[in-house]
């Protein structure tokens, strides 16, 4: 039905020519900059990237009136100087209400399968749901949100140049997720050495070495380009669960204490760690999986003593600091 | 131009006029169809549903604001002949909406309702067409109050809110919450209708008396489940489903 209305408003674009209409959906297509080693990601059909679309997502983004006191924006848990991460362990939500789980990272989710710690979401265009309605985020119907967009003319006019429709749950989503997905980081001193422009120094070489090196592991739960493999695991961080993780959405007692295994671009800025923010630093997340973590029936066997010494956990954190991207951290197309 | 155009519609609609009145034509003299509406009527054990009165249930007070759930599924099954499924439809059930039209059928003797309280499995995967997606008048699309959870997308199936009395002193100053949802939630019904369907408007009206949803859960102990966080309390509710519907004609 989606993309039926979607073709009817093209041929309506094409056809209405003689008189075109003030609001006109505008087409321009947004294109993603990506370095070679970055594959294009999936973008859904009904929701393919435009520069009317990513304009308004942005706009919603840092927009109040999405919270039901109209006190907070995305943005108020996701900082782009933090790599769109927050740096509490719980960021507070309107009138200071506390949810259970640490605030993400945004950077390339636009590669994502399904979302949230404990993938409850099945796709990223659903995903703005969750913030917008949580009692403990922004507590507010997206029935009434797009009731508040509607009665701005600015609003309106961008809804329609959008999406051809007003705001309404379908495009409010979706408008967040296109923003989103431009939320690209790719240009980090790791990147840049995988490109053969930058040489990594003699400690971070040595972390590189022990990172992708069977003793530790690490890459095998965080490989690839986005140093995620997008798995749901156990990490060992507790011996009993008071956040279930997966098993949440699943009910099933296999996902107990199982969590999304995030990205590790620009971890060195997303401090606290962990699904519920519990690990200060990068120097306490790598003691955890160095000594093994907790005990418990789901724990993924590749979390087990590793006896690093100090030396090869410093040349650690120093190569996860390469993951850091300082030009996406003030990128204006990101700013308000 | 416009005179042209508004022509050209003329013939179209006079050509229109006259290929479906042939259809006419094709069909067998004397073949009666109905049109089957359901109408659910609330009660607390029998007596009639108000969000302002407080009820007894199990011997606990109870005050009910929302009592909404969705039926799917629906199944007439005639005298003779086979079940006529009604595909891709769906109701929201609310204390307010009254009669709601389900389907045209041929006129008999239908001894049988069956339909099932909740979402089927595919629509509830939010996966292909999601319920922001869906046209604002589309009972699955969002509602307010919600049907649907965000966070773990899928639809509230039953949700029953209301507040309770947990100590015994006459106050309902609890929040109750029942938010049935997740596919093993689904619940079938079959209620023996009996109903004779007449050229015109026929009405299924059945009765939903929220008490016997309750039936063996002390309310003033068991009063919140979400599903996930209480799957016990929601599957003993989810049980008790099929004896809270009854035909009243």
């Amino acid at each position: 039905m989606r993309y039926f209305s979607s073709f009817l408003l093209l041929l309506l674009a094409f056809t209405s020519c003689e008189k075109e209409p003030a609001s006109a959906i505008d087409l321009t297509p947004y294109i993603l900059e990506l370095p070679p080693h970055f594959p294009y990601p999936s973008i859904p059909q009904d929701n393919e990237l435009t520069e009317a679309r990513v304009a308004l997502g942005k706009k919603l983004f840092f927009e109040p009136a999405l919270s039901v006191d109209s006190s907070i924006t995305c943005e108020s848990c996701h900082k782009q100087a933090l790599a769109f991460a927050h740096d509490l362990p719980l960021s507070p939500g309107v009138k200071g209400r506390l949810g259970f789980r640490n605030a993400p990272t945004l950077v390339n989710v636009a590669y994502l399968g399904r979302v949230n710690k404990d993938g409850g979401v099945p796709k990223l265009d659903l995903q703005a749901l969750v913030p917008i309605e949580d009692h403990a985020e922004m507590s507010l119907s997206v029935l009434h949100a797009a009731d508040r967009l509607n009665a701005d003319p600015e609003y309106a006019t961008a809804f329609q140049r959008a999406y051809g429709e007003p705001a309404n749950p379908f495009t409010i989503t979706r408008a967040l997720g296109a923003f989103q997905r431009t939320l690209i980081s790719a240009n980090s001193i790791y990147d840049q050495y995988l490109q053969g422009t930058v040489s990594l120094s003699p400690v971070e070489e040595r972390g590189r070495l022990l990172f992708f090196n069977e003793r530790t592991n690490c890459s095998s739960c965080h490989g690839g380009f986005n140093l995620t493999e997008n798995g749901f695991l156990n990490n060992g961080l507790y011996e009993t669960y008071e956040d279930w993780g997966r098993r949440r959405v699943t009910g099933l007692p296999e996902d107990d204490g199982v969590f999304r295994v995030p990205t590790l671009r620009n971890i060195a800025l997303t401090a606290p760690y962990m699904h519920d923010g519990s690990l200060p630093d990068l120097q306490a997340v790598l003691q955890h999986y160095n000594d093994g973590g907790y005990a418990h029936p789901n724990k993924d066997s590749r979390i087990r003593p590793l006896s690093l010494s100090d030396q090869e956990l410093s040349d650690l954190e120093a190569f996860l600091k390469t993951f850091t991207d300082e030009a996406f951290l003030t990128d204006p197309r990101f700013r308000e | 131009m416009t005179k042209f155009k508004f022509s050209t519609l003329a013939l179209l609609a006079i050509f229109a006029l006259v290929f479906t009145a042939c259809d006419n034509d094709d069909e067998a003299p004397g073949i009666q169809e109905g049109t089957v509406n359901m109408m659910f009527e609330y009660t607390i054990d029998g007596a009639a549903f108000d969000t302002t009165q407080v009820y007894e249930v199990n011997g606990t007070a109870v005050k009910f604001s929302i009592a909404n759930f969705y039926v799917g599924g629906i199944e007439l099954i005639p005298e003779e002949g086979d079940a006529i499924a009604v595909e891709d439809k769906y109701l929201l059930v609310t204390p307010g909406t009254g009669m709601q039209e389900v389907v045209t059928v041929p006129a008999g003797h239908y001894h049988m309702v069956n339909f099932f309280v909740g979402v089927d499995p595919a629509a509830n995967s939010q996966s292909e067409e999601d319920f922001t997606s869906r046209d604002a008048d589309d009972p699955l699309a969002i509602q307010f109050p919600s049907m649907h959870w965000s966070w773990n997308s899928g639809y509230r199936f039953l949700r029953i809110d209301g507040q309770v009395d947990t100590d015994g002193d006459g106050e309902v100053d609890e929040l109750m919450a029942f938010h049935l949802g997740t596919n093993p939630m689904l619940q079938n019904v079959s209620v023996t209708a009996h109903k004779d369907v007449e050229d015109g408007s026929n009405m299924l009206h059945l009765q939903f008396d929220l008490a016997k949803l309750f039936d063996g859960i002390d309310l003033s102990a068991d009063y919140t489940t979400h599903t996930m966080n209480n799957p016990e309390l929601a599957a003993a509710v989810r049980d008790n489903i099929p004896a809270a519907f009854s035909m009243m004609h």
